[in-house]
């Protein structure tokens, strides 16, 4: 009897149930991908919430390459690249924001200074600890294997050694008292840190002035610690020591006071990571606004350069779908995701394939099949065609004679008899033969299917369907919690479904029920649509993205001509975008915390460039358009965006340029027309 | 009082009669809550008012900014008209620095008698909190008492908006240096889990949750609630039934209580994140005070004007609670 | 074959009806499974809104008012129940023990004691034999001599004023606490509370009804104020937490809804007896009453021991024709 469990009931699962059971679930397709991150060099890694980042970034913990260890599960990161150990510090958890607070509005601006350089002492102190730390880790599980895999020896005689010399570094600018043990200089070493955490609480007015006096140079402690290992024996040469920094979003929102401080501390680690020492290497996890294009290095005019002080991991970009869907991941990771939940229950689907998503949701419905899907009474197919009332009675009888046998056929039809092109609409006098369909032809049919599904389930008042692996990795858009999210749901959605039902009770089931899924994804939509927006600027965003989904919903059931297709998204030019701050600023954020996604494209018209945004697919269904892009989206001005963000919904603004839209007056629309694009992720 | 730790509580009408001490140093928030004014309405009544602030708290968001004024403006004549003289009133921004805060609270201990009510009725948690712990270790302060006025209602929409990140209550970060293995993460419930998904999950995802779901009151609210149970649910285990803890909401020492026996008296190393009423977020920041706990939040950066409205009635008298925390010198708590 | 809830909200294509789905699929595990008159072998809670939804006999619209409606249900569940009870001992019992024997509050060390010794010469009795009193006294712990707990209901009709004395005598019972679980309009408490009433001259009283309608409070304080015994609800429920006769200003419109749905379905639910019938022979009021239920209170309360008749009966009442989704059961049919 099989337990009815929603294996993807808690999606955080993965973090919450500690190390051992990470073994079995964290997914190692990623890590072709995020190779870097196990090698040398200083490396950004950004995501959005969901992304997988804090899991990429737990592999490099030492539990969690003892749970690999004592499991004898073998851990994701290739042998060459095991010879290392990691500290780390999160910065939102440690409480830096409260640094921000002790800056009062009339701070000089060498006080604010000063701060920065006490946010880098506490991080040097708190990450030199958390290295110790980590080091006895290893060394507590005495295990001799395990430590030469990571290069790391377990003779406890060499901290003392090593504690002995750090304490006397001169990196501590006088800072420590010259100690034999270990435990002496941790004891420093937390003293410092609880001095940080009562000045903070204001449980003292001020630092002491040891402290005031002895503030160390970012990353030069971190750095002295690692060699003085390598030195002694600690650890071997070549062993990597990386260091993570995590939450690096946190930053740039310290500015309470309307003080730069926040901008200072982003130098402060930006500073770390220009000493290009072989020491350290640093891992800073970020989200995608807040690491900047051109990051400053703290009290100098230099500028860290990308490929020399640090490269990027964006996972986001590489798990997005780019054009060649051959070389996306996505795909893969969800399955191997998908495969490992499903291992901790007793479900098991029938086997068709190679992919269990298939198993358990089939494969996507073809547009045509969703067409007859969605009317399933062919006699009320006719329903779905609205006759324009100058055409003939025998093309009318003629769509809907086509209708009842294919009605994604009839639809389109109804749509080419109403295109500009006078030969096109003369189809109304000469309706084609059966095998000669002119909205057959195979761009023209597939940029438009899923518009007329959008209109055929409009007019028979009833949702999109949506189900099958396909859609659910579409609509996941490159995001594993959306992902997990839309598996909970549909999950729950088959439970209920099956509810008191003896079925499900057997060993082997069969796929699950499309109108099951659609439900399941739609509740998914709905929640997500519904959740509480965090972040910047949270309630325009979600004013805007209900604009959005509204207003493309409707561009997209009025144009029956199909004309616009690809109206499930905007462009806009990027000179427009670079004269207008707010909106500018505004669609940086939307896409950042993933209520956009961004795609540039470049036209044939001398050098103009523009970007294209889209809905996040997952919201897709709840606004009850498609989530592919087909041709062109809507091309407009910035102004409608700011209209929109001045919450105007009824503004003539807004309904004129929809007004203008519909009727083809609009000059950008004229431009869409004349202009060829392809599309290039950013 | 009687199953727990004796720690007087009630009515105003029915506290304030039994309390030795008649004259009192009156600490509150110059909020637009038509509620802001009903407790030293009737402290004024029956004590004599030794010493009185009002912090006037402006908020960060511009989008009520206007009203707000215009509303804080006639609560100030408002406040004039009750205690006879010119209120003593300090502005502060929103997110303005703990240490412009201890240095008003600070002050204000100075000035008062030494026997402080504080009214956290219209305070926002990031002030009352550091305010509370202020007041409650000060040596100086030898009586306190936390009055809180129970509104007609709230605001059928967004009662805030543009929740900042998640971080610590200003004072209220652990002293500890160690990372602690957090085993749970105490929950206030209230409307919207603003970024409690991110806190939880960030650093906390191992932690058990304990959801103190405050009951009574019932309706409107209680749907409310539990929409928020089932938004935590979504991303959290909650197996066992006893993860949620209903919790009245008045009684603010037996929330106290129940955060002693969940922790088995602050052993089990917790975090707090007060999203519910002020009076369960006042046991926690006893607690947290008391235990030397993180406490999180995510500060919205404007809150709506008319959060609450009215005033509720009781026998036609108004509901305003008082809470001894120190008597005597001696912290109940 | 697919779960006849699951078909209809796909069928009904409502994003509303979507939301409540998942609502009540929670609720259902979190809340309404106690609901003890439906536990197994009863039918679930999913197989009576299948026939809670087959009363719209195919009626789409009304099928998914019927279905909505259940999210306006304040449903009070063990738990529920056992906070109700810690509430009923902390608050108005030791504040009314506190008053009787003039117990000072702010000397803390001698005040607890002062108040446990009152308990012990206090027995706490139900009015009626729905008032779970056991639990009353183990989730309290309360300490007491008297090993009985007699349900005035019952002493009011068979007990001998005397042998009531010589207990109250023999064990040193200064106080009696009466408490029932839910009082609509107090007409069913007041007889016991008026025999209870002949013993003031030996006992102090106090009368804690858990929740109580706004009817039965207005009807109950006037009646302690005749009598001259004390009486405390801990949660009394709001005017707004009922559906109203007519229509309102600002009247939420999901009461205005219900109002319309219980109305409209009243006939079928009463199997075609008119709103407000009697007994022809002794004049009594008919089950189900009204569509507003029993004196037109408008109730939306289940509580997981039963529903009371002031709630809405097209909730609770069984006929030929209406299946309901919290059936009651009356003590006399």
């Amino acid at each position: 009897m099989v337990e009815r469990i929603n294996p993807f009931h808690d999606l955080y699962l993965t973090e919450a149930i500690g190390p051992d059971s990470f073994v079995k679930l964290f997914s190692p397709i990623f890590m072709s991908q995020g190779l870097a991150l196990y090698q040398p060099g200083n490396v950004i890694l950004k995501g959005l919430q969901g992304s997988g980042k804090t899991m990429l970034l737990n592999l490099l913990k030492p539990e969690t390459h003892i749970a690999y260890y004592k499991q004898k599960v073998e851990f994701p990161v290739p042998k060459a690249y095991r010879k290392f150990i990691s500290a780390g510090i999160n910065l939102r958890k440690s409480g830096i924001a409260e640094f921000a607070q002790l800056i009062l509005p009339d701070a000089e601006a060498q006080d604010i200074k000063e701060n920065a350089l006490y946010f880098g002492d506490f991080v040097n102190y708190w990450v030199v600890d958390d290295l110790i730390r980590s080091i006895e880790t290893v060394i507590d599980l005495n295990d001799d294997d395990f430590a030469s895999e990571i290069g790391i020896s377990i003779d406890k005689t060499l901290l003392n050694k090593f504690a002995h010399k750090l304490s006397d570094s001169l990196c501590w600018l006088g800072g420590l008292e010259e100690v034999e043990s270990i435990e002496s200089l941790k004891a420093q070493l937390r003293d410092r840190i609880l001095n940080y955490r009562n000045y903070i609480n204001l449980n003292i007015d001020s630092l002491p002035d040891k402290i005031k006096r002895t503030k160390t140079v970012i990353g030069e402690p971190i750095s002295q610690a690692a060699d003085l290992m390598r030195e002694v024996g600690l650890i071997q040469k070549e062993t990597n020591v990386f260091i993570r920094i995590d939450q690096y979003e946190e930053l740039p929102t310290l500015d309470f006071s309307e003080t730069d401080f926040g901008l200072l501390c982003q130098q402060i680690i930006h500073k770390a990571l220009s000493s290009r020492s072989d020491s350290v290497s640093y891992r800073i996890g970020t989200r995608q606004y807040a690491w900047p294009s051109e990051p400053v290095i703290f009290s100098t005019t230099g500028i860290l350069e990308l490929k020399r002080d640090y490269s990027v991991v964006n996972i986001d970009d590489k798990l997005r779908r780019s054009e060649n869907r051959s070389t996306w991941l996505f795909p893969y990771l969800v399955e191997d995701v998908f495969t490992r939940r499903l291992q901790l229950t007793d479900y098991k689907f029938y086997k068709k394939g190679k992919s269990v998503l298939t198993d358990a949701f089939g494969s996507s419905m073809t547009a045509k099949l969703k067409a007859e899907h969605l009317v399933i009474n062919e006699k009320s197919r006719v329903n779905i065609l609205k006759f324009d009332p100058e055409w003939p009675s025998e093309w009318n009888d003629y769509l809907k004679k086509l209708s009842i046998v294919d009605p994604m056929s009839a639809k389109l039809g109804e749509a080419w008899a109403r295109q500009k092109d006078i030969k096109k609409r003369n189809i109304v006098f000469n309706p084609p033969k059966e095998d000669s369909l002119p909205w057959n032809k195979v761009y023209w049919k597939k940029e438009r299917a899923e518009q007329a599904l959008t209109q055929i389930a409009s007019r028979n008042k009833q949702q999109l369907i949506w189900q099958g692996k396909d859609d659910i990795v579409g609509l996941s858009g490159g995001n594993i919690l959306i992902f997990l999210f839309i598996c909970q749901h549909i999950w729950d959605s088959w439970l209920r479904d099956t509810r008191g039902n003896n079925e499900v009770n057997s060993e082997i089931l069969s796929p699950i029920r499309s109108e099951v899924q659609t439900l399941g994804i739609l509740n998914a939509s709905e929640e997500w649509q519904k959740k509480p927006i965090e972040g910047k600027q949270s309630k325009k965003r979600f004013s805007v993205i209900q604009q959005l989904g509204e207003r493309y919903y409707k561009l997209l059931i009025d144009d029956l001509a199909m004309s616009y297709p690809g109206r499930n998204g905007f462009s806009i030019a990027s000179y427009d975008l670079n004269r207008n701050k707010i909106v500018k600023d505004y669609l940086k954020l939307a896409v950042d915390y993933g209520d956009l996604q961004a795609i540039a494209h470049t036209s044939k018209s001398k050098g103009e460039k523009r970007r294209k945004f889209y809905l996040a697919p997952i919201l897709c269904p709840a606004f009850r358009i498609s989530y592919k892009h087909t041709k062109e989206p809507e091309y407009i001005k910035s102004s409608l965006i700011e209209t929109m963000l001045n919450n105007n919904r009824n503004s003539t603004q807004v309904n004129s340029s929809l007004k203008n839209t519909l009727n083809n007056k609009s000059e950008l629309t004229q431009q869409q027309e004349e202009l060829n694009f392809t599309d290039k992720p950013e | 009082m009687l199953t727990d730790n004796f720690r007087p509580w009630g009515r105003f009408d029915w506290l304030s009669q039994k309390l030795n001490i008649r004259e009192w140093s009156v600490l509150g928030c110059l909020g637009t809550e038509e509620r802001f004014s009903q407790a030293i309405s009737l402290i004024k009544n029956e004590f004599v008012i030794n010493h009185s602030l009002y912090v006037d708290v402006i908020d960060k968001g511009k989008d009520f900014l206007e009203e707000s004024r215009k509303i804080k403006a006639h609560h100030k004549q408002k406040l004039e008209g009750i205690l006879g003289v010119q209120p003593n009133v300090s502005l502060m921004n929103l997110l303005d620095s703990p240490v412009i805060l201890k240095r008003v609270v600070n002050k204000f201990i100075e000035d008062s008698n030494g026997k402080v009510i504080i009214d956290i009725s219209c305070f926002p948690k990031r002030f009352f909190f550091p305010i509370l712990k202020i007041l409650y270790n000060s040596d100086k302060v030898e009586e306190l008492i936390a009055a809180y006025t129970v509104p007609d209602g709230y605001h059928e929409g967004e009662l805030a908006e543009n929740p900042l990140p998640w971080s610590h209550i200003p004072m209220f970060h652990s002293s500890a240096t160690l990372p602690l293995n957090i085993e749970k993460a105490i929950i206030g419930v209230g409307f919207l889990p603003f970024g409690l998904p991110s806190l939880l999950k960030d650093d906390y995802s191992k932690a058990e949750l304990s959801l103190l779901f405050p009951f009574p009151p019932g309706p409107p609210n209680y749907q409310r609630t539990w929409d928020f149970v089932r938004e935590i649910n979504k991303f959290y285990p909650l197996t066992d039934s006893h993860q949620i803890l209903r919790i009245d909401v008045k009684d603010v020492s037996g929330c106290y209580n129940h955060l002693t026996n969940i922790t088995s008296n602050g052993k089990v190393p917790s975090i707090l994140a007060p999203y519910g009423p002020k009076t369960q977020s006042l046991a926690m920041a006893l607690f947290a005070i008391k235990h030397d706990c993180d406490v999180y939040y995510t500060q919205p950066e404007q809150y709506h004007p008319n959060y609450s409205y009215g005033v509720k009635m009781c026998n036609g008298n108004p509901e305003v609670y008082l809470y001894c925390l120190k008597i005597d010198n001696t912290k109940l708590y | 074959m697919s779960d006849y809830i699951e078909n209809k909200v796909r069928k009904w294509g409502d994003r509303k009806c979507r939301e409540t789905n998942l609502r009540l699929e929670y609720l259902e595990k979190k809340l309404f499974s106690s609901y003890k008159i439906c536990l197994p072998p009863q039918p679930d809670f999913w197989a009576r809104i299948q026939k809670w939804i087959e009363n719209a006999n195919g009626n789409e619209d009304l099928e998914k008012e019927l279905f909505n409606s259940i999210n306006e249900i304040f449903y009070i569940g063990p738990d529920e129940f056992d906070e109700l009870f810690r509430r009923a001992y902390n608050g108005p019992i030791a504040r009314w023990l506190i008053d009787l024997y003039d117990i000072d509050v702010t000397n803390i060390k001698t005040a607890k004691e002062a108040l446990i010794e009152e308990v012990k010469h206090t027995l706490f009795c139900p009015i009626s034999d729905s008032f779970n009193i056991n639990h009353f006294y183990h989730i309290n712990n309360i300490p007491g001599e008297a090993d009985i707990r007699p349900e005035w209901r019952t002493l009011e009709m068979l007990g001998d004023q005397q042998q009531i004395r010589n207990l109250f005598n023999n064990n040193q019972i200064r106080n009696i606490v009466l408490l029932e679980d839910f009082v609509g309009g107090g007409s069913q408490a007041s007889d016991s509370l008026i025999f209870a009433n002949n013993f003031s001259d030996v006992v102090s009283i106090l009368y804690v009804p858990l929740i109580i309608c706004p009817e039965g409070l207005v009807n109950t304080e006037k009646l302690s104020q005749r009598l001259g015994f004390l009486f405390e609800p801990v949660l009394p429920l709001s005017v707004d937490m009922f559906v109203q006769k007519a229509t309102f200003h600002n009247e939420p419109k999901q009461m205005d809804d219900l109002r319309t749905l219980a109305n409209k379905t009243y006939l079928t639910v009463s199997n075609g007896q008119a709103p407000g019938a009697r007994n022809p022979v002794d004049g009594r009021f008919l089950k189900p009453y009204y569509p507003l239920g029993w004196d037109q209170t408008g109730g939306l309360v289940v509580m997981h021991t039963n529903t009371p008749d002031n709630t809405l009966p097209m909730f609770h009442f069984k006929s030929v024709r209406w299946e309901p989704i919290f059936p009651r059961h009356s003590r006399n049919e």
